[in-house]
């Protein structure tokens, strides 16, 4: 054996801590059970938002919902990476290293830090997996944060309760007492501007407007209190003033913040959400034939709205202007309203765009809408609001009504057809077949198959020879006679949709 | 030169005395602790190591006192302590437990810190296994990464609780060759049952029994504790304090000579025996 001799470098006490953060953010970097989290976070995000087209507020809500569950990971990481010195009989050898206890503390909290850079390359990673799509509608920082600054509150707590109780149990324990606490707040307070509510770490979506304020910066502001009141718990055990008087002053602001988002909040209903989302907050843009306005930030959504709506557009006969507009948000019911929901892949793209094509065509042609009332002037939630007195956003449907052996129901039907190559199989599922509250009868499923099999011109030719009539409940006759359908049957006039 | 002062020391557990008003200046150099199991070895080299408080008396190591914190902190910067459990964090790799500990002795440059690191898996011979996990290895292996995190800075103050326990034979004799060479400059003080490590390591050895020192002096001044009472015999002895059987078939008896018994040269072990009387040497 031989030994080189190497003279031991005693740095300042600035230096030496500086050197041992640096060492348990590598030691926390470094592990794979954080790793673990992260891919298990960016997973549930993904897996959360798989189906819809991403929102920027749906988004940064299963963001913050997924980092909540790093943030799980990481409170027991911070316990383990706290009691090391208790664990395996290492409290001896441990004990005698000239590192003070307050640099070892002081060390830990670089998890903190590491646990946000964590965090946020989490996000990132989530965001990238939403390619080729990208979020729309208005982007809020603050909800950024909030789902980086949980995970660190989460690491700030696993090395608090490590430093201060460093029995192995205490780690898993604390992380269920935690998960009960968050799951019970939703059960003592659902409404919006319920103060246990405020308290829940994530900023949850509402399905409000884009540009309906939200006090989202006092959400961030009281969880970076939490934060701070928990790293000064953990360093409570070495500077009881100062870190008592941090403490104290992080708590206030905590409470400051949550009373800020309670003042700062748009109670909900109807009457508050109009103003962002009547047809002043709308962006409007023609392309084509058809206008469509979309609220702030949703401007990506229109060619996804064109693709449904197009094939409609094309198989109507030559010469027809007025077409009604797709609108999102609020507007006269002679506008067509698409929401703030598109699904993203196969069935659930499909949907969407089968749901707004049938809602185009309901329009287009005049057929009653989910109040079965005839169209005309008003905008939704005026009309809504005579049907609801207590002012929910939900449209509620009213009765149903009778569109058989109307023209209009028939061609319905073979415009919906037109949006795909197979346009019978279209008319096969009827279940898929919505044109507001209007009852579609076996009849004229089958005469729209009909019409699918004659020629496209034929068809069109139909269509432009009788476009009054489809516009109106005015009964088929014998006009489907060349394509070899009979009398269609006629609901009795109560039943039959106006 | 003196470089560790013991005052008075004395520590309790309770109702039993661990240490008993102790007294004890140790020089550069290796000390060998011997005493049978609850002699107090282990709880004086923790006094000493800082790592637990005395209830009464003084501690000093190379001046400083660990009663004060900062002098503490002062004398843990110039110690390398192995206890008897070194309970090393078994998730770590062997060198980045060494890192991590270099680290907490205040090694702040990275690379003399791994250049430190590769020295002591060296040493001890661990150098194939740096990068192998704490609970991995066997436990001769985690011996002697207790004892590399322990020589992690070249202290001037090495306290060795039981080293050479799990280390095979030509581990130990490494280990010697180590503790012999730091012994030239530094000070070493390793508790131990092996009286052969303190024979061929300790130039002073000091022997404790219920808390107190009954022996301070040198390896061979121990071994003639036993001179005029080692006996080979053909016959079993009767009445004596200790006889066992060698491998050429002869009786090795401690006490009075037997009727056929012819002296012997008393080895270590024999004088600690005596020394320790009737009591330790049944046990």
């Amino acid at each position: 054996m031989t030994a080189t001799l190497v003279e031991p470098v005693r740095a300042p006490a600035r230096v030496a801590t500086a050197s041992l953060v640096l060492k348990e953010a590598r030691l926390l970097l470094g592990m794979s059970t954080v790793w673990i989290g992260v891919v298990l976070a960016v997973a549930l995000c993904t897996a959360w938002g798989w189906t819809t087209e991403p929102r920027w507020d749906v988004f940064t809500a299963n963001s913050g919902m997924a980092s909540l569950v790093l943030a799980g990971f990481l409170v027991l990481i911070g316990h383990l990476a706290a009691s090391r010195d208790h664990r395996h009989g290492s409290t001896e050898f441990a004990r005698t290293l000239p590192s003070p206890a307050r640099r070892r503390t002081v060390g830990l909290l670089a998890l903190v830090p590491a646990a946000g850079l964590v965090a946020a390359s989490a996000v990132l990673a989530e965001l990238i997996l939403l390619l080729p799509s990208w979020p729309v509608g208005a982007f809020d920082p603050w909800l950024i944060g909030v789902a980086v600054v949980i995970p660190m509150v989460g690491a700030a707590v696993g090395v608090a309760v490590g430093r201060w109780l460093p029995s192995t149990a205490t780690g898993p324990l604390t992380l269920f007492g935690l998960a009960a606490v968050l799951a019970i707040l939703p059960v003592l307070g659902s409404s919006a501007d319920a103060l246990p509510w405020l308290l829940f770490p994530v900023v949850l979506d509402e399905n409000v407007a884009p540009t309906m304020p939200r006090p989202t910066g006092a959400h961030l502001l009281y969880l970076v209190a939490l934060l701070v009141a928990v790293v000064a718990g953990a360093l409570l055990r070495h500077r009881r003033l100062l870190t008592s008087i941090v403490m104290a002053v992080a708590l206030v602001l905590a409470v400051a913040a949550v009373q800020r988002q309670r003042d700062e909040r748009v109670p909900t209903g109807p009457e508050t959400a109009l103003p962002y989302l009547d047809e002043s907050a709308q962006h409007c843009e023609r392309r084509g034939l058809v206008t469509y306005c979309a609220l702030h930030g949703y401007g990506p959504w229109i060619s996804l709205w064109r693709d449904a709506i197009d094939p409609v557009v094309r198989a109507l006969p030559p010469g027809v202007t007025d077409l009604p507009l797709v609108r999102q948000g609020t507007g006269p019911a002679t506008s067509v309203i698409a929401d703030q929901h598109w699904g993203r892949h196969g069935s659930w793209a499909r949907d969407s765009r089968t749901d707004l094509r049938s809602q185009y065509i309901r329009v287009l042609l005049r057929m009653p809408d989910q109040l079965a009332g005839h169209p005309g002037p008003g905008g939704l939630a005026e009309r809504n609001r005579a049907v609801l007195p207590q002012g929910s956003l939900e449209l509620s449907t009213g009765p149903g009504c009778s569109g058989s052996g109307q023209l209009r129901t028939v061609m319905a039907l073979w415009l919906v057809a037109q949006a795909d190559r197979d346009g019978r199989a279209v008319l096969s599922h009827p279940e898929n077949l919505r044109f507001g509250r209007v009852d579609i009868g076996r009849a004229e499923i089958e005469a729209a198959k009909r019409l699918v099999e004659a020629p496209r011109d034929r068809v069109g030719a139909l269509l432009a020879d009788n476009w009054a009539s489809v516009r109106s409940a005015a009964p088929a006759g014998d006009v489907l006679a060349p394509f070899g359908v009979a009398n269609l049957p006629v609901a009795d006039e109560e039943s039959a949709c106006p | 030169m003196t470089t560790v002062r013991i005052a008075g020391l004395s520590k309790r557990y309770g109702s039993t005395t661990a240490v008993d008003d102790l007294d004890l200046e140790i020089g550069t150099g290796v000390t060998g602790l011997l005493g049978p199991n609850g002699a107090g070895k282990t709880t004086l080299l923790r006094c000493l190591a800082t790592a637990l408080a005395p209830d009464r008396g003084r501690v000093e190591a190379y001046g400083l006192d660990p009663a004060v914190a900062a002098q503490r902190t002062e004398l843990r910067r110039r110690l390398g302590y192995l206890p008897q459990d070194p309970g090393l964090y078994p998730n770590f790799s062997a060198a980045a437990l060494l890192d991590y500990v270099a680290v907490l002795k205040e090694m702040t440059d990275g690379r003399r810190r791994r250049a430190e690191v590769r020295r002591v898996l060296e040493e001890v011979g661990l150098a194939d296994r740096a990068t192998v996990r704490v609970r991995k290895l066997s436990g001769g292996m985690r011996q002697r990464l207790g004892l590399a995190q322990a020589l992690l800075g070249e202290p001037d103050l090495l306290i060795l609780d039981e080293p050479t326990v799990g280390l095979d034979p030509e581990q130990r004799m490494l280990f010697r060759a180590l503790i012999s060479r730091l012994g030239e400059t530094r000070t070493v003080l390793l508790s131990t049952h092996q009286t052969e490590d303190v024979g061929a390591l300790c130039e002073r050895v000091v022997v404790m029994r219920q808390g107190r020192i009954v022996y301070d002096g040198t390896p061979r001044g121990l071994a003639h504790q036993a001179e005029g009472q080692v006996w080979l015999s053909a016959q079993p002895p009767e009445g004596n304090l200790l006889y066992w059987r060698n491998s050429d078939g002869e009786f090795r008896t401690l006490g009075t000579q037997p009727p056929d018994g012819t002296p012997v040269k008393p080895s270590i072990e024999d004088g600690y025996l005596m020394l320790l009387g009737p009591e330790v040497a049944v046990r």
